[in-house]
């Protein structure tokens, strides 16, 4: 979801994307950002159900840990681009792999 | 996986594909940990595996986060690339027909697919993911997404 203006070419400070993802034991986060024909680098603020949990750039990847939640559930998560406009810079948010544990396997 | 004569432990991208494949597609992570103890067979069956190797060398038995895997020559017959039984535990034999390197990272998901509750081709709901060519033959133990999922969270 875009929540700045929706005109490609209307000047924003920044722009966000939420998404309600499931959190639980060791959640952890992949994520590869990129800056096409950007020659700028752009902070990605990380929340985590309204709270800022980390600042990341782009462009980037990073392999982050997320809150540890006994009980998995959902929880939202929030790519803040700032400065920045997802519409003009959508690779600004390439991959997002939220995960947590879930089994482990011994194998002799 | 280390035994007289034949070493069995696994390339590490073995385990590594079927990690990143359950990242990308799925919300829970799996870990593989590669232990040393337990002794070889060259040929065991589905039973001797179970009560000769699982209830034997297991570390994490009885622990609801755990499953055990068990690499092996053969299993029952030089056909058979291995087994997998819902929620508990799986067998490969390393070196059956279409087991080798190139192609055991897909055994392997295949036989974990039987751990996560999937079954061979009787019906049921064909995975989403059905462009895999080994989850493509996969249908859910469950007759809807809803039971599937309620079954996922039961492992909770």
């Amino acid at each position: 979801m875009v929540s700045q203006q929706d005109h490609p070419h209307h000047h924003v400070d920044y722009s966000e994307l939420r998404y309600l993802t499931p959190m639980g034991p060791d959640t952890q986060l992949d994520i590869e950002c990129a800056n096409v024909h950007d020659p700028f680098y752009r902070y990605l603020y990380v929340y985590v159900d309204g709270q800022l949990w980390s600042t990341l750039y782009a462009p980037g990847s990073d392999h982050i840990d997320l809150p540890y939640y006994s009980t998995p559930g959902m929880h939202e998560i929030k790519f803040v681009l700032y400065y920045g406009n997802f519409r003009i810079n959508p690779e600004a948010l390439r991959d997002v792999w939220v995960n947590y544990k879930y089994r482990m396997v011994e194998v002799d | 996986m280390v035994g007289s004569g034949y070493n069995h432990q696994q390339p590490s991208a073995i385990f590594d594909y079927l990690e990143a494949y359950w990242i990308v597609h799925n919300y829970r992570r799996v870990t593989f940990v590669p232990h040393t103890s337990g002794p070889f067979d060259y040929d065991i069956t589905w039973t001797q595996y179970k009560y000769n190797y699982r209830n034997v060398y297991f570390n994490h038995i009885g622990q609801t986060r755990w499953i055990y895997g068990f690499f092996a020559h053969y299993i029952n017959s030089h056909h058979n690339r291995g087994y997998g039984s819902k929620g508990y535990r799986f067998v490969i034999g390393d070196e059956a027909s279409y087991c080798l390197l190139d192609y055991r990272q897909y055994v392997l998901i295949h036989e974990y697919g039987h751990v996560e509750g999937m079954r061979e081709n009787s019906g049921g709901v064909p995975d989403i993911y059905g462009s895999n060519r080994v989850i493509s033959y996969h249908y859910y133990h469950c007759s809807s997404w809803d039971q599937y999922l309620a079954y996922a969270r039961s492992c909770w």
